[in-house]
């Protein structure tokens, strides 16, 4: 989202809070629609409980929450773009709030929230996703998808054609496919699978990485981790020049016969080769992470 | 208009960006409001500080000289604690972890001490044997210094800021990110360790640099997530 965008979705709100739009004042249920067009914007901001957002073939957003006493529901914005968030009386003990969206389905989506899981499903347009505490689950395949959390799982089901995903402590996985795919943890597991893949890219200290797919022959692959473990399961008929190195970690190769040498100053171990006349370019890097090549079929 | 309103205007308030119609009420919240009025005054005090910064800024003219006299007495430091403690050390888990420590501190004071621009060492300091044979080594560890400083400069200001905000945090969330830094602090001194071993390593260099990246990454998203949150 631009730094206009944002900036026009501020004055949209403050218009529409000028003019009296809407603030559910302490009441248990709440519900409103607000036209949005199939392809706008919509932002959310919710602290506490959870976000859970639906993609719909209207163009239409409708947002239904349960409020506990002293929060409050602001929405506003225009037809290209609007954004909502839940106010508290207490703003160092919210209570939960759970919200449930429905979004045009190419709209592009943010939503941040502090300690409550966010779940988006069937939304294709472009997607920032935060959380502090909280896990994020996506289902589907936008366009773009940012998914960030500190302590939480992140988790994605579909084929996004963009993808950063990051963690700290949480996993994160990708099951599905993607043409440029990032993902980053300090010590949680890393796991990518499923379909046809070309950038991809996943970075680890501790955690461990494990990676099934087919590899685009044009494609660039990178999976580092300092410590954890990493596990690569090809099949056999990749094309792939490959480059794994591990400073002080060992290496098995179980998709060819090639053997890994011995490392600089007989620490570690080195492989390098070509599978199938080379193609996709996969490189391994670990510091003391053990790393296994193998096969899918 | 409510406080948690005002304040996501309050950047364009300042920026002289608001309509009227807005700007109207975000000025009379700011009259009753001590915490907006004060989020202004330091908004408006980092727009003049931002409009006062020079459009570049020059290297100073000894910069290449310092930075080659902190890398020799780094060379001369690590071999120095490897020849010493190379036998006793393998047998002393935490002895290797210190000396690991001593030279990190080390090369991070002597490229602050360069960034701050102070005289380099008096005392005249003989091209270490390494050094002369593997320019190239010497070259990576050179570049990578400066980046290094760049990376500890920038976890110190991160880390500061945090400090100030960590009372927004939940405390699991606070101790599972310490946990992350500690983990994270732990694989720069092992990286840090074997590149001094092996300066001209530059596999070794870019998972230091990982390791670092990683470090002010995971700050500066806890920063950016409890700043708004």
């Amino acid at each position: 989202m631009t730094f206009a965008f944002a900036r026009a979705m501020r004055y949209a709100l403050t218009l529409a809070l000028v003019f009296g739009a809407s603030t559910a004042q302490a009441q248990a249920k709440f519900e409103r629609r607000l036209p949005l067009a199939m392809d706008g914007a919509f932002r959310v901001h919710n602290m506490v409980g959870s976000v859970t957002v639906r993609g719909w073939a209207r163009d239409t957003v409708l947002v239904r929450a349960k409020l506990a006493e002293g929060e409050r529901v602001h929405m506003g914005g225009g037809y290209k773009g609007a954004k909502m968030f839940v106010e508290s009386d207490d703003d160092r003990h919210p209570q939960p709030t759970h919200l449930e969206v429905w979004v045009p389905s190419r709209s592009k989506l943010w939503v941040k929230t502090a300690t409550a899981n966010i779940t988006v499903t069937g939304v294709a347009g472009g997607l920032d996703l935060y959380v502090v505490s909280g896990n994020i689950q996506v289902n589907g395949s936008p366009a773009e998808l940012n998914a960030e959390a500190i302590d939480g799982d992140v988790r994605v089901t579909g084929s996004p054609k963009w993808l950063r995903a990051k963690s700290a402590t949480g996993s994160v996985s990708l099951r599905g496919g993607s043409t440029d795919a990032a993902l980053s943890t300090v010590s949680g597991p890393i796991r990518i699978e499923g379909g046809s893949f070309e950038r991809t890219r996943a970075e680890t200290v501790s955690g461990n990485i494990t990676f099934s797919g087919q590899l685009d022959r044009s494609g660039v692959f990178d999976f580092d981790s300092h410590s954890g473990a990493v596990d690569i399961g090809i099949p056999v008929k990749s094309s792939a020049s490959v480059a794994i190195i591990s400073i002080s970690g060992t290496i098995a190769n179980k998709l060819t016969n090639r053997s890994p040498t011995a490392g600089k100053f007989g620490r570690g171990s080195e492989l390098n080769m070509e599978v199938n006349a080379g193609g996709a370019r996969l490189t391994v890097r670990t510091f003391k992470g053990p790393v296994t090549l193998r096969s899918t079929d | 208009m409510t406080h948690e309103v005002v304040r996501h205007l309050l950047d364009d308030y300042v920026a002289g960006d608001l309509t009227e119609d807005a700007r109207v009420p975000v000025l009379d919240h700011i009259g009753v409001c001590a915490i907006c009025r004060s989020e202004v005054d330091d908004l408006e005090k980092l727009a003049v500080q931002v409009a006062a910064l020079p459009r570049a800024v020059e290297p100073p003219v000894q910069a290449w000289a310092e930075i080659r006299s902190v890398i020799e007495r780094d060379a001369r430091v690590e071999r120095t604690v490897s020849r010493r403690s190379s036998s006793r050390l393998r047998a002393q888990p935490y002895a290797l972890a210190a000396a690991g420590l001593l030279v990190a501190l080390v090369s991070s004071g002597g490229t602050a001490l360069y960034l701050r621009e102070r005289a380099a060492p008096s005392v005249a300091v003989a091209p270490p044997a390494a050094a002369t044979a593997d320019p190239a080594g010497a070259a990576t560890l050179a570049a990578f210094t400066i980046e290094e400083n760049n990376y500890l400069r920038e976890a110190a200001t991160l880390a500061d800021v945090l400090e100030k905000q960590q009372g927004v945090l939940a405390p699991e969330t606070v101790a599972q990110l310490k946990k992350s830094l500690r983990i994270i602090d732990d694989a720069i001194l092992e990286a840090r360790n074997a590149l001094a071993r092996d300066p001209g390593n530059r596999t070794l260099v870019e998972m230091l640099s990982a390791n670092y990246r990683h470090k002010v990454d995971l700050l500066r998203r806890t920063t950016e997530m409890t700043r708004s949150s």
